[in-house]
């Protein structure tokens, strides 16, 4: 078939050659910019069908009919340019680029494609997006930056995990997580570093090791045509990440600073002193029970004690980023270095993050056929991380809760000077009564002025390539890449620290983590042009992988004294408080791939895609899968019937891709059944850890994407429009068991279920001013999502917490039961019955039984208790945005430059429990929203009155699910180049910029921030914020310089 | 050598060196670092023994016997304070989605699968140790089923004689093991509750199985006391009787563990018993679920962490426990290291010793002579009119142990067993036999206000709700009445 094609064009061209007269004028088309010769550039005579392209050097021939003819030169991004016949027979012709995306260079790790031969989806950050920003690691910049990328930073505590989604989420049990691709090597899949506490105390998103100013580009690949080179790791997308590397012809010296002052957004507001006692005994007054807060003089100042715990925990903190950097090259060798320094401090008392980092990229090419290079880079980190979110004795839990009427400090100097309790270092109760609190009161200072929640990560990453071309357009490269990660988790909790440093006379414990990642990758590339039109790119090669993940803990109680807070020799006691362990585990892939593009003339391209993946964590009788991808396009631009007639659009192409991807993020032996450590205090024991299914195998995504890339105007405006539809298939679920089956987990790891994802992404570049000394760049990208579950286990739900995945619903959606808001004649809480009626709830002392309590709205008539029975459904409402997007502006004018960056999100739900848990009916402080509860002289409002430890009219129901769309002004930088700074000072640049962060919030959410999300671990129960630490905002300052 | 050939060379190499290439894949030689395959544990008689000490490890599950289980039976009794912790548990309220309730379910469950796991592999794999080891193998996993058994069908079912043939729902009776995932995903897994008598009968069953097949003393401190012996057996059995209402079996049963070789006696002070230096040697321990310092529930869910205010101290002791009629100022039972206070009014709050010292560590207690002699005292009470005397030297052991006060001498049978149900709080208090003994015994639960109103012995909400989510799944499990 296409060898009938090819002859078909060999027939046309010999026409053409016939009918020619004449004169013949020959030349060469060359780049303005930098004089290299460009291929593939029409050279048409106006008025007529004639034309031709110039060949691999730019060269061209043409026959012309007369001197009055005129020859019209162009190229896609380059415009057209006429010239008139010569009266030699030579005409060179040079052009410019007027569409730089159109050049742009995909970077997909195996293969570089130029944006105008792309035929998948893709898009394109430019690492000035990510560089000088004040963010830990990179990904935390990627949300709004581009269409289908949603990166959810999660939380305000430092070097905090982000959660990245492109096109939606595309699993239910398996991580939703993009694969992350440096130079070519893919990364470890590891989210967070830190596992105490089950890895939800202090987390450590391992991408915060990497330094962002070193990275000049990411690619994100969204379809099946681009992500199938990633087989079975790519059904989530893949960001591809290009670091700095040299330029020829150059020599650059670089520092860029960074000053930024960060705090808390938006911080909950908690009742004062005064507001607490008021609230506090008005619950208990209500319920018959004598006041439970009381004031407390400690100090003996004559005023009852106070004390702000908000403004205890949550600071200003300054971060400083020094980044030195060196880049130049010669014909022959190319090197890019930087050294950096970062020393992030957080809102958050002691949080902080300190970075040191190291990169060197070089390329030598030695002989025309033969270019070897490397990109090594090492980084250290600590971080002082602080426990938030569940963690009652963390800073941010404990600074909410605890009462205001009682002291910080002590006046003994004891327990490090504050105010504890004898018995178990609890917050000193002052003088109110503790049994009708929900929860102990931690010191809100004490785990982090008495103990340490650190992390050391130190990184190795980068690969070493050699290239070799044997023949003209054969590469050959085999590229080694290593990732080396080692994390030391370095835990203290002191004597006097409530909890085990107490209970275990100061403890300490130790977690060594390695992981060590290596990828070898073999591949050859082929590119061959026939006849001038027809471009052949073929690449086949075979990749292996191993990665080895080994942790060792140590932890020792019974410490000598608070002087000595790690485990030294000599300085403990006794062998009761040691402990010891640790574990381990590998994966391997081995890989097969290729790719072959061929594209005819600028118009017609088609594109094959294929990997062959085998892991170790597929069961065994699975082993091997098979990703095909297809792609295929048409630029209608370069028709003549188009481009005759429809001058205002300087390109149109549209493309299609559809093929199969995986998703084989499985535990390394999740397939199999096996026996583990099973302890029995004093014996060794072997007891079931996991029951497996040796037929596990990879999620299979099939992607489908159409769309269309437009500039118009001059190029002025640039427009891409896809749409998308991904069906996710033998999805891997943590199949619920019956808990009577009893297996370990409750749970059998198995592919059961699909679902998809469908919906359409618009980017809009524009410039809409582009004068001499003012131009203003627009950039905006749209993305909306939709998404539903079409197969589970049997048929029934998967629930996790309040969420469901639910067949014929979009996963996640909401669960509950329904708040109906309060009965302004008496205060009481009502909810509505599954069936629609309301059902009121008494919360009086004095009622006999349970069953007494629940009536109709009047009170007529007894009716059964509210229970889960009375959840629905809240139909359409997930965690998961529907549409998101990004709008970037950017006014230059002389020197200044300002950019205003804009990023919105919405159509999802959050349950905000920082709300409901702060609402809470016990002793324990409340949010300010508390004071419009229900009282005889304030009856229309949604808060019922408050009876001690009512926990039925607070319980999880839609009166804490909330809409958390927003608009938030994500950046507004202001930045000056100083003119004419290499005259006067030698310098090549010279920039200052002040900038602001999540400057403004627009949303109806009464939470701190509709981003936070504290549910990590699950893709169903995503959307609560259970007193996650607010987002923060930082104003700072920086300076560019360079010689 | 022109260039050409040279190029060809480099070509012919390359490709040779991406052939070798392939000896590079590792994804066939993966084998795990920390599990081991079920194949290789039933093949070695050491590993067959580990897998069998590895019930017990499923037994500490947290969620469960590692303490919870004899913690939710007291939250509903009457001798701790109402417990915030607990939510709706100790105030009877608790809806059917309750996360606590699904998690102990789970919990209980999940130690059951492995002794029947494990007995099932065992049988597959017999011949490895031989006839007569198996026995004594399967005697301990029989034991340990019937005793998560007890205390499921306790929580989730209405008491034994609720039903005068005990004809009302139990729980679901799992007596098999999914050896792999199509096993565990079969819809055949979808059984419906047994009658309570079912239940009583499967455990009778185990138990006089294991007490024909369990040893009397394992020759190891340790073992006596944290594995499972014949003692063990025949003390299940006898509270289990007493359960029933069948007294003659109850007291021959007692009698049984009383006439071990093991001379079972009681401690001279009641924390012996409860001190960890005594834990594998105490005299007066039958069974307990051993834990120690790396080998515990944790923070969250170990026993002491929940009672002792050194840990989390969520539990404190009621006034009502304090108070209970006979129990002097100076009964060791009441003071200090049995009975702790911190703080003062109105904070003033008493804790148990029992588990004061050992936040992490304190074993589980399962089965001690104190209870063995108050079952006799009991069962003799009921079976024989009148004040019988040796009920009555039951009872004034334990009393005179403790330097309890005088008591006045019953004189009618109702009035001495009067005594020993009191008496039981005051030993037994915080062990787990809260709420079971109310009910038992067809007594109401009275109030702690204001939180908690008195339950009818038999109300609908004395008993816990089927989770929700397991009667979602499984259409045949019916959910217990008053909930939905």
């Amino acid at each position: 078939m296409k060898r009938m094609l090819l002859l078909m064009f060999f027939s046309v061209m010999l026409c053409g050659q016939l009918m020619a007269q004449s004169r013949v004028i020959t030349g060469k088309v060359t780049d303005v910019k930098d004089g290299t010769p460009l291929p593939g550039v029409t050279v048409a005579i106006k008025g007529t069908s004639k034309g031709t392209i110039t060949n691999q050097n730019g060269e061209y021939r043409i026959e012309v009919s007369g001197p009055n003819d005129v020859l019209v030169f162009s190229f896609i991004g380059y415009g057209n340019q006429e010239a008139a016949v010569p009266t030699g027979g030579v005409r060179n012709v040079e052009l410019g680029l007027d569409d730089k995306t159109l050049q742009e260079v995909v970077v997909t790790g195996y293969v570089d494609i130029k944006r105008k031969d792309a035929t998948a989806s893709t898009s394109k950050i430019d690492g000035s997006e990510i560089n000088n920003k004040v963010i830990q690691s990179f990904d935390q910049a990627l949300d709004g930056l581009a269409a289908g990328v949603n990166a959810n930073v999660q939380s305000g505590a430092l070097g905090d995990a982000v959660a990245v989604r492109i096109r939606g989420v595309n699993s239910i049990s398996n991580s939703a997580q993009p694969l992350f691709v440096v130079d070519g090597v893919p990364l470890n899949t590891v989210n967070n570093l830190n596992v105490f506490n089950s890895g939800n105390g202090t987390r450590y998103n391992p991408l915060a090791d990497i330094n962002p100013n070193d990275i000049e580009s990411v690619d994100v690949l969204k379809d099946a045509a681009a992500a199938a080179l990633y087989g079975s790791r790519a059904a989530n997308g893949v960001i591809i990440i290009t670091t700095k590397r040299g330029k020829k012809g150059s020599a650059v010296v670089g520092y860029n600073m960074n000053l930024s002052w960060v705090t808390g957004a938006r911080i909950p507001k908690v009742l004062n002193g005064d507001e607490f006692n008021m609230i506090q005994n008005e619950k208990a007054n209500n319920l018959n029970v004598a006041n439970i807060a009381n004031d407390i003089d400690l100090n003996g100042d004559g005023q009852p004690d106070r004390s702000d715990w908000i403004k205890e925990v949550f600071k200003t903190g300054f971060q400083q980023t020094h980044q030195l950097n060196f880049s130049g090259g010669s014909e022959k060798a190319q090197y890019y270095g930087s050294a950096e320094y970062a020393d992030l401090k957080g809102f958050v008392i002691t949080n902080r993050i300190r970075r040191g980092s190291g990169r060197l990229n070089l390329d030598i090419t030695p002989k025309s056929w033969l270019k070897v290079g490397a990109s090594l880079y090492a980084s250290r980190a600590l971080n002082n991380g602080v426990i938030s979110d569940g963690f009652l004795a963390g800073s941010t839990f404990a600074g909410y809760n605890a009462p205001p009427n009682v002291p910080v400090y002590n006046t003994t100097g004891d327990y490090g000077g504050l105010y504890l309790t004898a018995n178990n270092r609890d917050l000193g109760n002052g003088n109110n009564n503790v049994t009708y609190r929900l929860n102990r009161f931690f010191h809100p200072l004490s785990s982090v002025l008495l103990g340490r929640n650190d992390n050391e990560s130190n990184r190795v990453q980068g690969n070493v390539y050699g290239e070799i071309s044997p023949v003209k357009g054969l590469k050959v490269t085999s590229r080694f890449g290593i990732d080396y990660i080692q994390n030391m988790e370095d835990q203290y909790s002191g004597p006097d620290q409530a909890g085990n440093g107490f209970g275990l006379n100061g403890l300490v414990q130790e977690n060594l983590l390695r992981i060590n990642l290596w990828n070898w990758s073999n591949f050859a590339t082929y590119t061959a042009t026939f006849n001038e039109r027809h471009n052949l790119t073929v690449t086949a090669g075979l990749e292996y992988q191993y990665s080895r993940r080994r942790e060792l803990y140590t932890g020792q109680g019974n410490l000598a004294d608070d002087y000595f807070k790690n485990i030294y020799d000599g300085l403990f006691a006794g062998s009761d408080n040691s402990f010891t362990g640790g574990t381990e585990n590998a994966r391997a892939f081995d890989s097969y791939f290729g790719r072959a593009a061929y594209s005819y003339s600028n118009k017609y391209y088609a594109e094959f895609v294929f990997r062959a993946d085998a892991y170790s964590g597929f069961g065994i009788n699975n082993r091997r899968g098979y990703f095909p991808g297809g792609s295929l396009g048409w630029r209608i631009s370069e028709e003549d019937f188009f481009k005759n007639n429809i001058k205002f659009v300087n390109d149109l192409k549209i493309r299609a891709s559809y093929g199969l991807v995986g998703n084989s993020e499985i535990g390394p032996y999740a397939w199999r059944t096996m026996y583990g450590g099973g302890t029995y205090a004093e014996v060794n024991g072997l007891t079931m850890s996991q029951i497996g299914d040796p037929n596990l195998q990879w999620e299979t995504s099939k992607k489908l994407d159409i769309g269309l890339d437009a500039s118009f105007l001059d190029n002025r405006i640039g427009f891409i429009f896809d749409y998308f539809r991904n069906n996710v298939d033998n999805l891997v679920l943590n199949a619920p068991i019956l808990r009577t089956v009893g297996v370990p987990g409750s749970t059998v790891t198995t592919n059961i279920g699909s679902m998809w994802n469908q919906g359409f992404e618009f980017t809009v570049n524009a410039s809409p001013i582009e004068g001499k000394d003012f131009t203003w760049d627009v950039s905006a990208n749209f993305t909306t999502l939709k998404n539903e579950v079409t197969k589970l286990v049997d048929g029934s739900d998967i629930p996790s917490g309040v969420s469901r995945a639910s067949i014929g619903r979009p996963l996640g959606v909401f669960f509950l039961i329904r708040y109906a808001g309060v009965n302004p004649a008496n205060g009481f809480p009502l909810f509505y019955a599954k069936d629609g009626s309301v059902r009121q709830y008494n919360p009086s002392p004095g009622i006999p039984t349970v069953a007494d309590r629940w009536t109709t709205q009047d009170g007529s008539a007894k009716v059964p208790a509210i229970t889960a029975n009375d959840g629905v459904y809240i139909e359409g409402a997930t965690g998961y945005p529907t549409w998101y997007g990004g709008l970037d502006n950017t006014f230059s004018y002389k020197g200044f430059t300002l950019n205003i960056s804009l990023q919105f999100s919405g159509g999802n739900y959050i349950i905000n429990g920082t709300r409901q848990s702060m609402m809470t009916n016990s002793l324990q402080n409340n949010i300010t929203e508390i004071l419009d509860r229900w009282t005889p002289s304030n009856t229309n409002t949604t808060i019922p009155k408050l009876f001690l430890q009512d926990n039925i009219s607070t319980q999880t129901s839609t009166r804490w699910l909330e809409k958390a769309d927003y608009l938030r002004v994500k950046r507004i930088s202001l930045g000056y180049n100083f003119p004419n700074v290499k005259q006067k000072l030698g310098m090549s640049t010279l920039r200052l910029f002040v900038a602001g962060d999540n400057v403004a919030l627009l949303t109806g959410y009464s939470g701190q921030d509709p981003e936070i999300n504290t549910n990590r671990a699950t893709n169903i129960a995503f959307g609560v914020d259970s007193r996650g630490v607010p987002l923060q905002r930082a104003f700072s300052l920086g300076l560019n310089a360079a010689f | 050598m022109n260039t050409r050939y040279k190029y060809f060379n480099i070509i012919r190499w390359g490709l040779c060196g991406l052939l070798l290439f392939t000896a590079c894949s590792k994804v066939n030689e993966q084998e795990p670092y920390v599990n081991i395959d079920p194949s290789q544990v039933f093949n070695s008689p050491a590993r067959i023994e580990k897998a069998a000490l590895g019930m017990y490890d499923a037994l500490q599950n947290a969620e469960f016997l590692g303490g919870r289980a004899l913690i939710y039976v007291d939250q509903r009794g009457n001798d701790v304070t109402v417990s915030s912790f607990f939510g709706q548990i100790p105030t009877f309220n608790m809806l059917s989605n309750n996360v606590t309730a699904l998690n102990a379910w789970t919990g209980a469950y999940r130690s059951i699968f492995e002794a029947n796991y494990f007995m099932k592999n065992l049988q597959m794999n017999e011949g490895v140790i031989g006839n007569e080891a198996a026995k004594v193998y399967y005697a301990e996993a029989r034991f340990i089923r019937a005793l998560v058994y007890y205390y499921v069908v306790n929580i989730w079912a209405q008491t034994y004689v609720f039903t005068p043939d005990a004809s009302h729902a139990g729980i679901p009776l799992v007596l098999d093991a999914a050896l792999n995932g199509a096993d565990a995903l079969n819809p055949a897994n979808k059984i419906s509750r047994s009658t309570v008598r079912q239940v009583y009968v499967q455990m009778l069953a185990d138990l006089t199985e294991a007490s024909a097949n369990l040893p009397e003393d394992w020759d190891d401190a340790y073992y006596n006391h944290a594995r499972a012996t014949k003692a063990a057996a025949d003390g299940l059995m006898a509270r289990i009787y007493l359960t029933m209402g069948d007294y003659p079996n109850a007291n021959a049963k007692a009698d049984a563990v009383l006439a071990s070789p093991r001379g079972f006696d009681l401690e001279e002070d009641p924390i012996d018993y409860f001190t960890s230096e005594n834990y594998t040697t105490t005299v007066e321990g039958i069974f307990a679920v051993a834990m120690n310092n790396s080998d515990n529930p944790n923070t969250n869910n170990a026993i002491g962490q929940h009672y002792s205010p050194r840990g989390r101290g969520d539990i404190s002791v009621s006034a009502a426990y304090r108070n209970l009629p006979n129990f002097g100022l100076t009964d060791k039972r009441r003071i200090s290291p049995m009975l702790r206070s911190t703080g003062t009014a109105p904070n003033l709050t008493y804790w148990t010793g029992k588990y004061y010292d050992n936040t992490f560590d304190s074993w589980v207690p399962i089965l001690r002579l104190a209870e063995i002699k108050l079952i006799k005292a009991e069962a003799l009470a009921r079976q024989n009119a009148g004040v019988d005397a040796n009920a009555l030297a039951q009872l004034m052991d334990i009393r005179e142990r403790s330097n309890a006060s005088v008591i006045v001498p019953p004189v009618t049978q109702a009035e001495l067993i009067e005594l020993i149900l009191n008496e039981r709080r005051m030993e037994l208090a915080f062990e787990g036999f809260g709420e079971i003994d109310f009910l038992r015994t067809k007594r109401n639960i009275p109030a702690r206000p204001p939180l908690q109103t008195e339950q009818d012995w038999n109300s609908q909400l004395v008993i816990w709700p089927i989770p929700f989510q397991e009667t979602l799944q499984n259409e045949n499990l019916a959910q217990n009445p008053g909930y939905n």
